[in-house]
């Protein structure tokens, strides 16, 4: 084939084969205002479809892939957070249960090491180790709570609580005035400062209170101005005794410590604690 | 704004001009690349538009022609890619003439358009704009976007499909009954 089509010698030819094909050619649809009619109108003569899909594929491929990584931090972080509570219930469980016997006894060197090997297994568990400090009384709520698992996941709470507040709390319950500490002594009681870990529970603004204790026998007295509502301990006072010039006394329980005490011997002791001012 | 206006006028009657003029030749050139005349027609406006956006910027009037050509296959070309679009060989050709006198051959339409069909959208494009357009190697190189040797294999190659196409038809029109 040469550079020049007229010498070609398939030039003539294939002009005979297109004026053929051109033969029967239909009148013309194209004209200048239909060009520029469809020029002013915008509309794309021929719209790119791939293009089209190929960012809307695009886009949803962003999409997809956002939203599977929400899923996957989501479903991460939930795991992560139910895996840390079941630890906790299991680590409280297994502290509860092979430290019971050691607080019961109260050696707390031994509790506290079996709570060390149940913290190992358990991310969150080293919180829930009981402070070595704590009383007989508290080793028996843990005792108790090695009887059951919701229990222990109660007790574990309240223990983490206080022991929690512990410090932040020690000076925020001040103790009875001693006129108020020698009428519980007349009245049968030893008395003692309440403990740091029931201070979280017990006390509040104004409160003051004392633990006495007396053969088979612990209660806490609290002490404080009237300031209206529901009254100190409403709920839970063993008794409770109020003056006219707006102080009270309320009897209450020692969280897992039998009271050992009717309400009429908790009335009286208010009594004489709120004469003793 | 009046001057703008002007302006505007003038190119608006200059491009209607234009238009008018070639518009014919264009749809020609369209029909042979792609084989229908609703398709020529579609790619002739596709064309016009696409230069309807480009006359102010085209400043050597000799350039529109070749600005058309290249404009014309390019869409001609990427339209024929589309799936939808795409041309099926087939062994028996759909539309055979029943004639029993076979004279010239370029003189049947249908048997020409066939074989046309059967040659490939980039060699039929070769074809047409060196045998119908009448450009030489170089300008089909630059119309097309291509090198010289590849314009040079792609006639040669759209030459052989042509003729072998041809052939067929025409040997299977013969021993037809």
């Amino acid at each position: 084939v040469s550079d020049d089509p007229t010498h070609d010698e398939a030039a003539e030819p294939l002009r005979r084969l297109f004026a053929a094909a051109l033969a029967d050619e239909p009148p013309i649809r194209v004209t200048p205002l239909s060009v520029q009619a469809q020029a002013r109108s915008g509309r794309r003569p021929h719209r790119n479809w791939q293009r089209g899909f190929r960012a809307v594929g695009a886009g949803a491929a962003a999409i997809a892939v956002l939203g599977g990584l929400v899923f996957v931090i989501a479903n991460s972080t939930s795991t992560e957070s139910s895996n840390s509570a079941s630890s906790m219930a299991s680590s409280a469980m297994a502290a509860a249960t092979t430290g019971a016997a050691g607080f019961a006894a109260g050696d707390a060197s031994s509790a506290e090491a079996s709570s060390a090997e149940a913290g190992a297994a358990g991310s969150a568990a080293p919180q829930n180790v009981r402070p070595p400090a704590s009383s007989p009384a508290q080793a028996s709520a843990v005792s108790s709570a090695g009887s059951s698992s919701a229990a222990a996941t109660t007790s574990a709470s309240s223990v983490s609580a206080s022991s929690a507040s512990a410090a932040s709390d020690a000076a925020a319950c001040p103790s009875t005035t001693p006129a108020q500490q020698a009428a519980a002594r007349a009245a049968g009681w030893t008395v003692a400062p309440i403990p740091p870990g029931d201070r979280a529970s017990l006390c509040g603004d104004g409160v003051t209170g004392m633990v006495l204790t007396r053969a088979g026998a612990t209660v806490a007295v609290l002490v404080r101005p009237v300031t209206g509502g529901h009254g100190l301990h409403a709920g839970d006072r063993l008794g409770w005794a109020h003056s006219a010039t707006g102080t009270e006394v309320a009897v209450v329980p020692l969280p897992g410590r039998d009271p050992g005490t009717t309400a009429a011997e908790a009335n009286a002791l208010a009594a004489a604690v709120l004469a003793a001012r | 704004m009046r001057q703008g206006g002007a302006v505007r006028t003038r190119n608006e009657s200059a491009f209607a001009e234009y238009v008018m003029a070639r518009r014919a030749a264009v749809r020609r050139t369209a029909y042979l690349l792609c084989g229908d005349w609703h398709r020529a027609d579609d790619l002739t406006q596709t064309a016009f538009v696409k230069l309807y956006g480009a006359w102010e910027k085209i400043r050597d009037p000799a350039a529109l022609d070749a600005w058309m050509r290249s404009t014309l296959v390019r869409a001609t070309v990427d339209e024929s890619r589309r799936p939808w679009r795409r041309e099926q060989a087939v062994e028996v050709l759909p539309e055979v003439p029943s004639w029993d006198d076979i004279g010239d051959l370029v003189t049947d339409q249908l048997l020409v358009r066939s074989a046309l069909a059967q040659v490939p959208p980039g060699q039929r494009a070769v074809l047409v704009l060196r045998f119908f357009e009448g450009l030489d190697v170089a300008a089909t190189a630059e119309t097309l976007g291509c090198s010289e040797g590849n314009v040079k294999s792609q006639t040669a190659r759209g030459l052989a499909a042509l003729r072998a196409a041809l052939d067929r038809s025409t040997g299977e029109e013969v021993t037809a009954p």
